[in-house]
């Protein structure tokens, strides 16, 4: 649980930066999008799948 | 732009009420697409409904909110249910939306930073952005800028070659550029790194009846200007004429 809350924050961090180069490109809000943001939804998106297979492994699934 | 913000209130309010998040983002997109529209001195022709830029803006807007949302969502969720029970909305809001969302942030980095205004942005650039856009300046840049020669990211359109490759060579000096600005590796004045090649003024100008009948490009210079042995610049310089900068 605590896991899958991690990646939920770090894939709004990232999203609050996709949107901030939405609403206003500038250069630093494109760096921070190309060197933060890509980053963090990776990141929340390998814990959430390392969350999924545990909680699979404890179920038996695999 | 009033209508916009009508919109804007009203999906907001929506979205607020209930959890109809696609019709939030129908919603959305066109107050948002208009909200992205500058104003402009010209009026529009009648029936504009802006730009695909504009409203390719819009919707990544709205999709980065609504992928905010569904985090929220999953976020509360879990107080209540087990990791596989909230799957679905998990998978949409850590998977499926971010990547979207970045496929919409790409394209508007990746254009806003073909800009003027995005060129100005480093102090180092500013001098050359005024000259440009100073209407008494008579350099070559600041001829193109005020007669609307380039109706658009004129600092981009004339640094670039033409083609995928050059808009990826372009990019890559970009990022040198911001290296050299941020660790402060640049001496005033600034110069251009390599020669100025003729090909990209040969681009527009090189089949226009202007060039082509002009004395001062006879059909012997020619294969000169193409070799890039004679520059353009020889006759029609200065490109820039900014004030000297300081850091």
């Amino acid at each position: 649980m605590k896991t899958v809350r991690t990646a939920i924050v770090l894939a709004a961090v990232g999203i609050v930066l996709c949107l901030w180069l939405l609403v206003r490109v500038s250069w630093y809000n494109f760096v921070a999008f190309m060197l933060l943001a890509q980053p963090l939804l990776l990141l929340a998106v390998l814990i959430f799948l390392g969350a999924v297979a545990r909680d699979l492994k404890k179920r038996g699934v695999f | 732009m009033v209508q916009a913000y009508v919109v804007l209130i009203g999906s907001l309010i929506l979205a607020a009420r209930a959890w109809r998040w696609i019709v939030a983002v129908i919603l959305l997109t066109p107050s948002l697409a208009w909200a992205a529209d500058p104003p402009r001195a010209i009026p529009k022709p009648e029936g504009w409904i802006g730009t695909t830029e504009q409203w390719t803006t819009g919707l990544g807007i709205a999709l980065a909110l609504l992928n905010l949302a569904v985090l929220l969502v999953a976020w509360r969720s879990l107080k209540r249910a087990e990791t596989t029970r909230i799957m679905g909305t998990l998978l949409i809001g850590l998977v499926v939306l971010p990547v979207v969302v970045l496929f919409f942030g790409y394209n508007q980095g990746m254009s806003g930073m073909e800009t003027v205004r995005a060129c100005g942005d480093c102090h180092a650039m500013t001098s050359h952005v005024q000259d440009l856009r100073d209407p008494s300046s008579e350099s070559l840049a600041a001829t193109h800028y005020k007669n609307r020669f380039i109706r658009e990211d004129q600092c981009y359109t004339c640094h670039s070659d033409y083609g995928m490759l050059g808009t990826v060579s372009a990019k890559m000096n970009g990022i040198r550029h911001v290296v050299r600005y941020v660790t402060g590796t640049y001496t005033f004045p600034l110069k251009i790194a390599q020669p100025y090649p003729n090909l990209r003024c040969l681009e527009c100008h090189g089949e226009s009846q202007k060039f082509l009948k002009s004395e001062g490009h006879p059909p012997d210079l020619r294969p000169q200007l193409i070799s890039g042995e004679v520059s353009c610049l020889t006759c029609h310089g200065p490109a820039h004429t900014p004030k000297e900068a300081k850091r």
